[in-house]
Formats: structure tokens, sequence, C-alpha cells
């Protein structure tokens, strides 16, 4: 009588999207290694002692290796898998995290683990702030701030991060990259999308195919490259590299000292230039612009310079339609300046 | 070069008609050739000859001038043989025909100046056709072709293209702002401009041509930063059929994970019944990206579990 009802009640148990469990004790500061063939990581960094793993399928069968340092968990999917179980993971904040998964999102709370390796081939990565450094990738990523140095790699989507305590890379096959003060070096590339770098202690090098760049304050030297967008710094302490194929061109150059490496190389192939120096900068200058605008002259300075011996080529501006070229010295010459756009304005201003 | 050629050239020698590379050519050869060196010294023999002796001869009174004749005729022959494109070399000789080419010169640098002066008098026509007599200060011209040089009136008629500078400040709802995005949607060398452009038109995706051209660009633009943005103007309404279709074009076709992920997300929550969901269990089948596949199949489980 008892097996009558035994075996369906077994059945209806057996059919119902059971949870799988884990769970290992990990020491402070102990790592955590995820490897899953599919799901969402779903990380709680509110443990104590242990690891605890929940996985809301029955269609994967987990496997974990326990040691007081290193917790490993795996699993393995059935072949004819379909949708992507959640992973529901408890760790304590101290953890180092490893984790990847083949498919899914990756959501995880603040932790103050050494480093965090977050890794999934399609999806969104989630993180509040992330106490060590951080390499995480992922379709589109989304961190607070990171304490230590942080390489971002995004595959069709966007990038934010907030303040980073060290270096900062940031790779994105498009998508927009959005970061906020960065101690360190940024190096950002981006193959379609806007890059932002609000602040950084040193040097910049970003690249986009298309978007804008722009950043509040570079301490060091910026070297920034667009094919089609504008780049705009506020500030900038060192030497400045910028070009854009379509796009205007910003920048405030504020060194600490004026005896730095503060040459300058902007161009803009269609768009205009505006350099803000310092007054008391030694420079010179070579501005060309290819095509100006008829009957009008388009390269500004409001700098007592004096003008260069005009070389022979430049004979040629004085032919109506040919390039307006300017050579110019400040402050007795120096630090090499050389703005070129085909047709557009270039604008040498005093900035304090 | 041959020992006759250098001989002729010491004779231009002697009137210091050579010029640098030719006179260190000539040089270098008299210091190898005997034959030459004494050809030289018979030349300067015979000029000095001419030189000492010439008030000694009488010549004729009319000889110069017939001699200028001959020298204006030869001339004459060897301009007339001369390609139309080859510049005149320059000479004090006036022959009828330089003197023809001078006074065509003197025309359009006449016109050209009386173009100049009109440009900063003359007032701005109005009307997109109309012929333009003055040109704008800022203005970029380009593709400049002379239609006409009248050197009887003095004028000139141009065709070209000027490209102008233009700041606008309009709201997004106005036809003119809107004209000017759309045009800026359409650029196709300036995918950094069309970018922007669309993330701009994001804002106003519920107007329905708006929403045309966010579709167009979100399946038709090579830039994956423009179809991202496109996609972000446009993923509120995945319920919307027009979007929705849209959306399982992209998931079939779009070469990026990354646009594909975004894709499938945004379908999942307006997949409500089966037929939907076996649509997009079919367009990611076989799809590479495994989040994309497994999240495509799973919409069939989800729909069936919540019935």
């Amino acid at each position: 009588m008892k097996f009558r009802f035994g075996g369906p009640i077994l059945l209806v148990l057996l059919s119902l999207p059971a949870s799988l469990f884990a769970k290992c004790l990990i020491a402070p500061g102990g790592t955590l290694e995820v490897r899953a063939p599919a799901g969402n990581l779903l990380v709680d960094t509110s443990g104590s002692d242990s690891v605890d793993v929940e996985i809301s399928s029955r269609q994967v069968t987990l496997q974990e290796i326990c040691s007081r340092d290193k917790v490993t968990v795996t699993a393995t999917a059935t072949s004819g898998m379909s949708g992507i179980p959640d992973w529901k993971i408890r760790v304590p904040r101290n953890v180092t995290l490893d984790l990847s998964t083949q498919a899914g999102n990756i959501q995880v709370d603040d932790t103050d683990g050494a480093e965090a390796l977050l890794r999934t081939s399609g999806g969104k990565v989630t993180a509040g702030n992330i106490k060590g450094s951080a390499l995480i990738k992922g379709g589109e990523v989304k961190t607070g701030n990171i304490g230590g140095n942080v390489e971002l790699r995004g595959m069709g989507g966007r990038l934010q991060i907030g303040d980073v305590g060290g270096n900062a890379e940031f790779y994105s096959t498009g998508g927009d990259i959005t970061a906020g003060v960065i101690r360190g070096h940024v190096k950002a590339v981006s193959g379609s999308g806007s890059i932002v770098i609000r602040e950084s202690s040193g040097d910049v090098v970003v690249t986009t195919q298309e978007g804008d760049i722009s950043s509040d304050y570079v301490h060091g030297a910026f070297d920034g490259s667009t094919q089609s967008g504008n780049i705009r710094v506020e500030r900038v302490g060192a030497w400045v590299h910028a070009f854009t194929g379509n796009g205007d061109i910003l920048f405030r150059l504020v060194p600490e000292k004026l005896g730095g490496d503060l040459h300058i190389k902007a161009e803009a192939r269609i768009g205009n230039i505006t350099m803000y120096l310092p007054e008391k900068m030694k420079a010179t200058v070579d501005a060309v612009i290819d095509k100006p605008a008829l009957g009008t002259k388009k390269i500004f300075s409001d700098f007592p310079g004096s003008a260069l011996k005009v070389p022979i080529d430049a004979l040629r501006s004085l032919i109506p339609g040919g390039p307006e070229k300017q050579g110019m010295t400040i402050n007795g010459g120096g630090n090499t300046i050389k703005a070129h756009t085909s047709s557009g304005t270039i604008r040498i201003l005093k900035g304090n | 070069m041959s020992c006759q050629d250098f001989q002729r050239q010491i004779v231009l020698d002697l009137y210091g008609e050579l010029n640098e590379g030719e006179k260190v050519g000539l040089e270098t050869h008299l210091y190898q050739c005997e034959g030459c060196r004494q050809a030289v010294k018979e030349q300067s023999e015979f000029s000095s000859t001419l030189a000492s002796e010439a008030s000694a001869f009488d010549f004729p009174s009319d000889l110069l001038v017939e001699s200028r004749r001959a020298l204006a005729d030869q001339l004459d022959q060897i301009e007339r043989k001369r390609p139309w494109w080859r510049i005149p070399t320059f000479s004090v000789v006036f022959t009828p025909m330089r003197m023809l080419e001078s006074a065509a010169l003197i025309a359009m640098g006449l016109a050209f100046g009386v173009y100049i002066s009109n440009q900063q008098t003359v007032p701005a026509p109005a009307g997109a056709n109309a012929i333009a007599e003055t040109l704008p200060q800022n203005g970029l011209v380009s593709n400049v072709r002379i239609v006409s040089a009248d050197s009887s009136t003095a004028t000139v008629e141009f065709t070209g293209d000027i490209v102008q500078p233009l700041r606008f400040t309009g709201r997004i709802e106005d036809d003119t702002t809107r004209r000017l995005l759309f045009s800026a949607v359409q650029d196709s060398m300036n995918p950094g401009s069309r970018m922007q452009a669309v993330e701009v038109l994001a804002r106003e995706s519920s107007e329905p041509s708006v929403k045309e051209v966010l579709i167009h660009a979100f399946l038709n633009d090579d830039s994956l930063g423009v179809r991202l943005k496109a996609f972000e103007g446009l993923k509120p309404f995945a319920g919307d059929e027009q979007v929705r279709n849209a959306f399982m074009q992209a998931l079939m076709s779009d070469p990026n994970d990354g646009v594909r992920v975004a894709v499938v997300d945004a379908l999942a929550p307006f997949t409500k019944n089966e037929a939907a969901a076996s649509s997009i269990a079919e367009a990611t089948k076989y799809d590479d990206n495994t989040y994309v596949r497994l999240k495509g199949q799973g919409l069939i489980h989800t729909v069936g579990a919540q019935k």
C-alpha cells in the first residue's frame, strides 16, 4: 500500500526543478573557483566561514573540491540542456573570487578579496565595490569602485566602472566606456563607442574608432585618437597627442611644472582645434590648415609670439584656396606644438 | 653626350647661357677630352677677335631689324609646335603669339580682380537656385570650375560647391531639428555623428518616424556603436510588433555577440506565448554564443512553466 503512492510521488519530486547544493568550509583570504558550463552566478558575500552553492536546475551535476584555502565548484551539463540556471553562491566577503561561466550573467556584491576574476562568454557582469584587483570579461560590465589594478573587457556592451585605485585597462568591441577617478595609468580601446575617463593620476592612452573621448582631468600625458568624434580634455598635465578624423579637439594644458615635456601634436582632419596653454610656456608653434574657408583667417592666437621665418612651401598659402600656415615662437620657443586640420579653425589661447 | 654636343655647349658657355648642371658636366668632360679643350681655345680666340675688331666693321643699318624679324618668325614657328598646355619660357623677345597670350593672361587677371572686389560689396541674392554674386566669408569652396571667361567684358563664370559651418539649436521634436538628426543618421562618412544622432533620437523613440529611423539604423548600420545606441532606444518597445520583428531579424543576422545577447534578453520579458517562444528558439538554435542559444531555448520552458 505504501509503495502504491510512493512511486508517483517520487516521480513528481524528480521531475520538479530541484535545487542542488554544495557546502565547503573556507579560510579567510581563501579562493573560490567556479567553472560553470552555463549559469547565472549570483554571489552573495555575506557568508561567514563557508562556501554555499545552490543551483536551480537538475540539468547539471555539481562537483566540488573542498580545501580550507581553495574551494573549486564545477558542474557538467546534460546534453539537452536548455535555459540558464541560477547559481546562488554565498561566500565570506574576504574571499578571492575566480568565477567563470560559459553562458550567463555574473552578479557579485561588495567583496574584500585580494582579487576578483569574473568572466562570462555571454551575459552581463555586475559587481559592487571590489577591494583588490580585478579582471572582468563580459558582454556588458558595470562595477563599483575597485581598489587595485583592473582590466575590463567587453564584447559589445557598455563598460561602466567607478573609481580605481591602480592602473586601468579597458577593451570593448563596441559600447561606451565610462570610468571614474583612476589613480594610475589608463589604457582604453573601443571598437565603437565613446570613452569617458573622469580623472586619471597617470598617463591616459585612449583609442576608439567611432565616438567621443573626454576627461575632466588627466594629470599625466594624454594620447587620444578617434576616427570620428570629438576629443575634449578639460585639464591635462603633460604632453598631448590628439587625433580625430572627424570632430573637434579641445584641451587645456595645466602642467605642475613648465620644465617637463609639454609637446603637443593635435590633428583634426575635419574639425576645429582649440588649445589653452600656460601663459609662460615656451613653445614653437607650427599650425596648418589645408583648406581654409574663403577669405577668412582661421588660425588664431592671443599669445604675443614672434613669427617664424616663412618656409618656401608656405608661399603656397598666398594662393587663394591654398593652405593657411602659421609658425611662431611663444616666450622664446621650446616645446613643439603641431596643430593640423584640413578644414576648420585652430585656436592657440592663453589658459592661465 | 658626344663631343659634338659638348662643343655646342662651349659656345653657350662663352655667353653665360649654361645652367650649373650643364656647366659642371662640360667642365668634367673638358678635363678628360683634349679635342674639346682645343675647341674651347679656338672659340675663345674667335670671340675675343670679334670683340676687339667689331668696331672696325660697318654693319648695314637695317641688319639688326632684319635679324630680329627673322628671329621672331622662327620663335613663332616654335610656339605653334608647342603643345597648348606647355608654359612658354621667359624671353624678352615679343612674338605676336606671346603678346596674345600675355593679353589673355592680363584679361583673366583683371576678371579675377573684379570678381574679388565684387564679392565684398554685392549683397547675397535670395533663393537657393540664384546665381551667387557674393561668397560667404566662412565658406569652404571646392570643385571650382570655370564655365566661361569673357575678356571683352572682363567676366568669369564659375561653378562649384560651398560648405558653410552650421550651428543650430532646436528642440528634438521640432521639424528642422529632426531633419538635421535624420540627416546625421544617414551620414555614411561619419559614424561618430551617426552614433550621437541615434543617441539623441533614442530619447524620442516612441515617435513612429523616429522609431523607423532607429530600426533602420539598428538593422543596417555597419557601426556596432550605432546599432547598440539604436537598440537602447528600441529596447523599451520590444513588445511592439515592428520592433520585435527587427529584434528577431537581428537575432538571426547580427554578427556581434553583444547585440544578440542584448536582443534575446530584451525579448524574454515580452515572450508570453509558445509561438513567440518557439520562433526565438528556432532563431537561436544554432547560435555560436552559448548564452544566446540556451537563453533562446529556455524561453519555451519558461512560457510552459508560466502556464
